[in-house]
């Protein structure tokens, strides 16, 4: 028999070409090592609240041909405390009963990615939504029925700032605007929670009353102490809370000379998860490598190799809230907003409240309004703690109103300052351009509830 | 004869199982022998909802709001630190096992909804709701097709049991209605059960 030695090298040439193929995408398909390279297997550009994570595949794809609900799964997996919180009003549940089914043909809306298509980059708006804008067509069309005053406005004006949110009213509600009707621009209180994380720990055990100094330190001896860190430590928040050297730098008996974002987390365990929650922190949420500012897909000052943790804010030892607060923000931040802060009134409140001149709590920080202090309740206990999640009070910026604005402005004064977004670039600078008409609307219902005058299809 | 006994065997075992379907297939769902009827489940499963729903309207919402004048109860009541309202605390109850995976489900609606979505919207609801008000102390039972599955439907009158009930409907500005009494019925709860 002849052999075609020609054809055999071609042969030859394709089985190794396709072992090699094989291995490299099997290799990027199958491995569980975080530094392998899956991007091959992304199906178009991943939305901006999700790229930092996008390769990590199994984060939202939990399993090899998972359905949609396995897939809404991992939705909720990170986002339904979140949820929770706003009480969505949307909820899957109104979706669920029998006598809706009619609508579900019209938009599942029990499932997350009816509206938010991951990796559809072209047909993507803000907050990652892949409908039309005016998509509350679908299932409002006869809102002008018993709400006349709607007749007039497109569909693609519901979500406008300070009208309607799909998931979060709790600021827009029409008996909340009636409530707040009639707040000033400017309260006659304002002033931010306080800060009470001392007294929680000082609950849990007495030590954290005492005031430590370089005296104390309970350093091995074999470990030479630098003067500088110690100087640093004895001026923080730590030091003057009873936590000592070994409180972060001793694990099962040995001394750790880079302590670990868990030490951290150990103690400031609501603080840490909703770090694992935002964009600075989400990829060591699932286990990834920690974001270096290079990542980032907006404009920052000295886009270098450093990476985000706790103590990049938060420089170690000497623990400075307000450097975290406004100096770490503005390291990296230079978007208009940004770099108008230095010339605001909110920073100008700042000044006035460090120089004494007003209440503690009265400044107001790049974190006042970003990462805001929130209540926060566990076993009866109430804290107020620092939300490390900034995306919280951002997606939409109505989400603001409450857990910030309202401390020291009027609502509509709030939601009329976060509808303008040139206002937002020059930091407050003035007065906002538009008018919220939804107060006007509001006003007129509550007339005409006092004057027995609405009916089934009045305003 | 081995082969004979098998034949005979395989007929009397594809006729039992066709007698089988064809019995299940003439009885109504709701009268399958042997078990508990769409019926019997719907009506203990309203036992129970409206037992928690009188005694929270009469014993904790019109004791504390109109007899003791300690407490308001109200709409936003997280924001006013205030009681959830009766209708509020039932649906709170009915969007919980729509979360699970109960098999069944419940809502409150009426003819003269304060929130429009609770008005009727399918026929069965429609004829459900006109029937227990035309019909005092009655219920309505029928089964309907919705999303491509069939349920068994029940409507039930609920009916005011304490002045809070009356006073907080006939005042509120979305009200069709304000001129209801106590006793009256104001509206329904229907459960569904997936037949």
């Amino acid at each position: 028999m002849k052999i075609n030695t020609k054809k055999t090298v071609w042969w030859f040439v394709w089985i190794v070409l396709s072992l090699m193929l094989s291995g490299y995408y099997g290799n990027a398909l199958l491995s569980t090592d975080i530094s392998t390279d899956k991007s091959v297997y992304l199906s178009g550009k991943t939305t901006d609240g999700h790229y930092q994570i996008e390769l990590k595949c199994d984060s939202c794809h939990t399993e090899a041909f998972a359905g949609k609900e396995l897939l809404q799964k991992a939705c909720l997996n990170c986002h339904k405390d979140e949820l929770k919180k706003v009480e969505d009003s949307h909820p899957k549940s109104k979706f669920t009963d029998p006598r809706n089914a009619d609508i579900l043909e019209i938009l599942d809306a029990r499932y997350c990615v009816t509206c938010h298509i991951e990796h559809r980059s072209e047909k993507t708006r803000l907050m990652g939504v892949t409908m039309p804008e005016d998509y509350c067509f679908l299932c409002h069309q006869d809102v002008g029925k018993n709400r006349p005053s709607h007749k007039e406005l497109g569909f693609e004006t519901c979500d406008d700032a300070g009208c309607h949110n799909y998931h979060d009213n709790k600021a827009l509600y029409e008996d909340f605007l009636v409530k707040h009707m009639d707040d000033k621009s400017m309260l006659e209180i304002m002033a931010l929670p306080q800060r009470n994380l001392k007294e929680h720990f000082v609950r849990q055990d007495e030590k954290y009353s005492q005031t430590l100094s370089a005296d104390n330190i309970d350093m091995p001896p074999e470990i030479s102490a630098n003067k500088a860190i110690v100087h640093e430590w004895e001026k923080s928040t730590h030091a003057k809370s009873g936590v000592n050297c070994s409180a972060c730098h001793v694990s099962k008996g040995e001394w750790i000379f880079k302590p670990t974002i868990s030490v951290c987390k150990s103690c400031h365990e609501p603080e840490s998860k909703s770090f694992f929650a935002s964009k600075h922190g989400m990829r060591l949420g699932v286990e990834l490598p920690a974001m270096k500012v290079s990542d980032a897909r907006i404009d920052l000052k000295n886009p270098d190799k450093k990476i985000l943790t706790c103590n990049t804010c938060h420089t170690d030892h000497s623990y400075n809230t307000e450097k975290a607060a406004i100096d770490a923000c503005l390291g990296c931040h230079q978007d208009e907003h940004s770099k108008a802060f230095r010339k605001s009134k909110h920073f100008a409140a700042y000044q006035a409240a460090k120089y004494n001149k007003a209440e503690n709590n009265t400044g107001l920080t790049c974190a006042s309004c970003h990462m805001p202090r929130l209540e926060h309740r566990e076993l009866g206990e109430k804290r107020i703690l620092v939300d490390h999640n900034q995306s919280n009070t951002l997606r939409p910026n109505e989400k603001m109103v409450r857990a910030v604005c309202l401390n020291c402005h009027g609502l509509k004064f709030s939601l009329e300052a976060l509808a303008d977004s040139k206002l937002i670039k020059n930091n407050f600078n003035g007065s906002s351009r538009f008018e919220n008409e939804g107060f006007a609307m509001a006003k007129k219902r509550e007339e005409l509830k006092r004057l027995g005058l609405i009916k089934d299809d009045d305003d | 004869m081995n082969n004979m006994h098998r034949n005979g065997l395989q007929t009397t075992l594809a006729a039992s199982v066709l007698g089988l379907t064809l019995s299940a297939c003439t009885e109504k769902p709701s009268e399958i022998a042997g078990g508990i009827t769409p019926q019997k489940m719907s009506d203990a499963i309203h036992a129970v909802l409206v037992a928690d729903r009188t005694v929270y309207t009469k014993e904790v919402v019109n004791r504390l709001v109109k007899d003791e004048k300690v407490i308001k109860a109200s709409e936003e009541w997280k924001d006013d630190k205030a009681l959830p309202l009766p209708a509020q605390m039932f649906r709170y109850g009915s969007e919980l096992v729509a979360e699970g995976d109960a098999n069944f489900s419940y809502s409150l609606l009426s003819l003269w909804p304060i929130n429009k979505q609770n008005k009727a919207k399918t026929e069965a609801e429609k004829t459900g709701l006109q029937y227990i008000f035309d019909n005092p102390g009655e219920n309505f039972y029928v089964e309907e097709e919705l999303g491509g599955t069939n349920y068994f439907t029940a409507v039930y009158p609920d009916i005011a049991v304490a002045p809070v009930c009356v006073t907080c409907h006939n005042d509120h500005k979305d009200t069709p209605k304000s001129d209801f009494k106590i006793g009256d019925v104001m509206g329904g709860v229907v459960i569904r059960i997936p037949i």
